[in-house]
């Protein structure tokens, strides 16, 4: 049986660049909402001919378990490891919360996940091939912030299944996340306009590949002994509560270093 | 003139009967559970007049938000102090994850707090009154455990709900979370009839077992204004077992 590394949220953001770290030495599924995106990320992967597409929206969690069943048992293919990147966020007062959207962020940031789960930890179906589970959290889930309840909430509860998971799944597999800052990506390019922000990151802002590294370390056999843990991606933002004349002065010193334009990246068809 | 209550959620058993019982000497209380008897019971045993009931049950959250502003309205009360203490509990391992369940889980231990919380931060509806929220959470969110990743995860999302509040609503109300260990209480009752599960659980607490109170003088002491300058914490209220996991572990 040929095993296969499943990652969400593929088609864009960390997902994206998950999948070109991992593409020279992974069989590849690319799970995202939109064929051609995932199509554009699978061509920029090395070994495009060794990569699967699975097109499906996460925000409609019904019969999701019994889908990838299925696809796995068609293509008599199993899942060793499995990197949960789909998410998305947004900000809502607490006073002005729609259920609707608590609705949809907690399919596609958790349940999502504990509905692929299901299947990947069933013998039948991936006969015992899993290895390791590695979620995308956020440090949303260690630091408040206004209109961030619900999204805080979704990341705090992947950092707490993942630890329940570590327990239950070990030995055979291990399960750990990975929390990020704020990296620029097409989900959070729009908070980059606050001009406040730079002064909180002592090493500057992270790229998506910052995440990858991260991902591809705690999917590697060098973190055999590694499982339930946070791995905190943040060039030193949840380390850092500058008075703000420091964060104002960090700021203008990491602006005049900042001499290279933004990456461009090749546009999404 | 309207009057100030304290809201307690899951109030007709466990950790919220035993907060009802703290606190109804010294508050105005809204007792609320799903079971209209058990909430006249608890009621009957508060030592002092004059606490309200609102009778619902929050695994069905759509409209708890607008029904809880009614309740409001017609009793001319208005929420100075929020303990979500209404949660359920369950074991289920990843390969037979049940959406059901999962449902069930997150409806009652997060998504009627958030609908409740709506209502309590919106100025027509409770007139800015409230001060302070107070979520019991999980240790369960700090260790993880076999066949707890749905309840543990319902918990994980209270604290990072708690962290996002505490800056969003300071610096009116303060926000913070109470996480218990394992305590006997209504939703483990059967498991805690057991002795050798007793004496397992006896072990894993280097101050013994603990009992439902401890978790109401936490939730007392942060609603009080002795904790004026606490928010967004964690207070963990577990006898030891995190300091001690691991030597008791290799026992």
């Amino acid at each position: 049986m040929e095993t296969y590394t499943l990652i969400t949220g593929a088609s864009s953001g960390f997902g994206r660049s998950i999948a070109c770290k991992l593409a020279p030495s992974h069989r590849l599924i690319l799970a995202g909402r939109n064929v051609e995106r995932l199509e554009f990320v699978r061509n920029r992967c090395e070994n495009p001919e060794r990569h699967l597409l699975w097109p499906r929206d996460l925000s409609d969690v019904g019969g999701l378990a019994q889908e990838l069943t299925d696809f796995l048992k068609t293509r008599e293919i199993g899942i060793e490891h499995y990197v949960h990147s789909a998410g998305f966020t947004g900000f809502q007062f607490a006073r002005a919360v729609e259920m609707e959207f608590v609705r949809q962020i907690f399919n596609v940031n958790l349940f999502s996940a504990m509905e692929i789960i299901q299947p990947l930890t069933r013998k039948s179906t991936n006969h015992g091939a899993l290895r390791s589970i590695t979620f995308i959290s956020s440090i949303s889930g260690r630091l408040g912030g206004t209109g961030l309840a619900v999204y805080g909430a979704t990341k705090g509860a992947v950092n707490a299944m993942s630890i329940s998971l570590a327990v239950e799944l070990a030995p055979d597999v291990r399960v750990n996340s990975v929390l990020p800052g704020i990296i620029e990506t097409e989900m959070t390019r729009e908070y980059f306009k606050n001009p406040n922000f730079l002064g909180f990151y002592p090493l500057g802002f992270g790229r998506p590949e910052d995440v990858a590294d991260a991902v591809e370390f705690l999917t590697s056999d060098r973190a055999h002994w590694v499982t339930g843990q946070e791995l905190v991606v943040d060039g030193g933002r949840t380390v850092c509560s500058p008075n703000p004349g420091e964060a104002i002065a960090r700021e203008s010193e990491l602006n005049a270093r900042l001499v290279s334009p933004p990456r461009q990246e090749k546009s999404n068809p | 003139m309207r009057e100030a209550f304290t809201l307690v959620t899951g109030a007709a058993s466990g950790f919220g009967r035993s907060i009802v019982e703290k606190l109804s000497p010294s508050r105005r209380l809204v007792l609320s559970d799903m079971a209209a008897e058990k909430l006249d019971a608890a009621r009957s045993a508060c030592v002092t007049p004059g606490h309200l009931l609102w009778a619902r049950d929050l695994s069905r959250p759509e409209g708890v938000g607008a029904e809880f502003a009614a309740f409001l309205a017609k009793e001319n009360a208005y929420i100075e102090h929020f303990v979500h203490s209404a949660g359920v509990f369950g074991h289920q391992f990843a390969r037979a994850h049940d959406m059901a369940f999962v449902a069930r889980v997150f409806n009652v231990n997060l998504f009627s707090a958030m609908e409740l919380i709506r209502t309590l931060t919106q100025k027509k509806a409770n007139s800015g009154a409230l001060r302070s929220i107070t979520i019991i959470s999980s240790v369960g969110t700090r260790v993880g455990a076999t066949g707890q990743c749905v309840y543990a995860a319902s918990k994980g999302a209270v604290n990072g709900m708690c962290l996002a509040l505490a800056v969003e609503l300071a610096p009116t109300v303060r926000v913070n979370a109470v996480l218990p260990s394992i305590i006997e209480s209504g939703m483990n009752r059967g498991e805690f009839s057991k002795p050798e599960f007793v004496a397992a659980i006896k072990a894993m607490h280097p101050l013994g077992l603990g009992q439902p109170g401890d978790v109401a003088d936490a939730v007392e002491f942060l609603m009080s204004d002795r904790a004026r300058w606490i928010s967004g914490h964690e207070l963990v209220v577990d006898g030891g077992r995190l300091a001690g996991k691991t030597l008791l572990a290799a026992k």
